[in-house]
């Protein structure tokens, strides 16, 4: 309760019109938030991970988003979600809140809503943008036993929480262009160890004069 | 439009795995060479599972306690897509310990019987004597 005070205070004092803060699209994408009226669109492709991002900022920090993530082409998560960046001086801190799609197929089929939290962290230097993403992931679906002809006999629940984070470095390009490169460590069915992956990837936006 | 919303409820479903059982009814005694009475757990496997090099015997299923040798029934759920056929073994608990011959004990009598290596009909009839002291299930089978 005190951190999140801490954060919306925090969050009341920045100064989220500063052009050089909104700022550019790797900025954005990486660490949370886009500028008022910005559209930005991030994809990074990688093994086990491959992402497509896609935001625009509102006032106040506020930034919808929607996004579709793949694991090896073999579990789908697409999903809706808001941004709220609640630091933005020399660190940007932003919180992100998602529901989506789990989709999985055969030999573990799993297909069922899904929600996510998450923190984006980092700053800028220079033309690099460091940063470290954390979330956590809970998806649920139901699992079934029916008899030959159909009938069910009994459904049950089944969850699945994942702890997400990446960990990696933007570099600004252009002023609209910027590539990040980085370190996946999804963790599913925590606490089995998590497998790394790594990826790379591309942002960009528009509407920076709006 | 209707295969638009199919595809979106195909999307939006739930659905994780999916177990297709054949329930079935079996109906028997259970008999000991001896005549002791005393607790007997029943256990029931299906023959077969699993394909190719893969392919093993005594796949288990369920398992119950019946009080003492005598008719008894039992409902079980045969999951007919990673299986087939059906097996029934059982032991006597002769010392109360719930466990099969420990160390120490040797007199407590197991058996087995082999009600199909294939289909299973919904209702089965499965006799079983115990007449073998201290065997487990996959020394009766195959």
């Amino acid at each position: 309760m005190a951190t999140w005070l801490l954060l919306t205070l925090a969050a009341a004092a920045a100064d989220f019109q500063d052009q050089d803060k909104q700022g550019h699209p790797t900025r954005a994408v990486l660490l949370g938030g886009s500028g008022e009226a910005h559209w930005n669109a991030g994809a990074s492709v990688g093994s086990p991970w491959t992402t497509v991002t896609v935001q625009r900022g509102l006032r106040g920090g506020w930034t919808p988003l929607a996004e579709v993530q793949a694991a090896s082409f073999a579990r789908w998560q697409p999903a809706v979600g808001v941004g709220k960046r609640w630091i933005d001086r020399r660190w940007r801190l932003t919180g992100e809140g998602t529901v989506g799609w789990t989709l999985q197929g055969d030999p573990i089929p799993f297909r069922g809503p899904a929600a996510e939290l998450r923190v984006k962290g980092g700053r800028a230097v220079g033309r690099f943008a460091p940063y470290l993403h954390l979330g956590m992931r809970s998806s649920r679906t139901e699992d079934r036993v029916e008899t030959v002809s159909g009938d069910i006999l009994r459904e049950e629940a089944r969850w699945e929480t994942t702890l997400t984070g990446a960990l990696g470095t933007g570099f600004l390009l252009t002023d609209r262009v910027g590539i990040d490169i980085g370190l996946d460590l999804p963790w599913v069915h925590m606490p089995n160890p998590s497998i790394p992956g790594m990826h790379i990837g591309v942002q960009t936006g528009w509407g920076r004069n709006q | 439009m209707n295969r638009s919303i199919c595809m979106l409820l195909l999307l939006c479903g739930c659905e994780g795995y999916v177990t297709v059982v054949q329930p079935v009814e079996i109906l028997g005694t259970i008999a000991t060479a001896d005549g002791h009475d005393g607790p007997v757990r029943l256990e029931v496997y299906q023959a077969w599972s699993g394909d190719g090099g893969l392919r093993y015997p005594m796949r288990f299923i369920d398992a119950s306690w019946v009080s003492t040798p005598g008719d008894f029934t039992m409902s079980v759920e045969l999951p007919v897509e990673e299986g087939e056929g059906l097996v029934l073994y059982g032991w006597q608990d002769r010392d109360g310990d719930e466990t099969h011959c420990a160390p120490g004990v040797d007199d407590e009598l197991s058996g087995a019987a082999v009600i199909s290596e294939t289909d299973v009909p919904d209702v089965v009839d499965g006799d079983l004597v115990l007449d073998s002291p201290c065997v487990g299930a996959t020394r009766l089978f195959p």
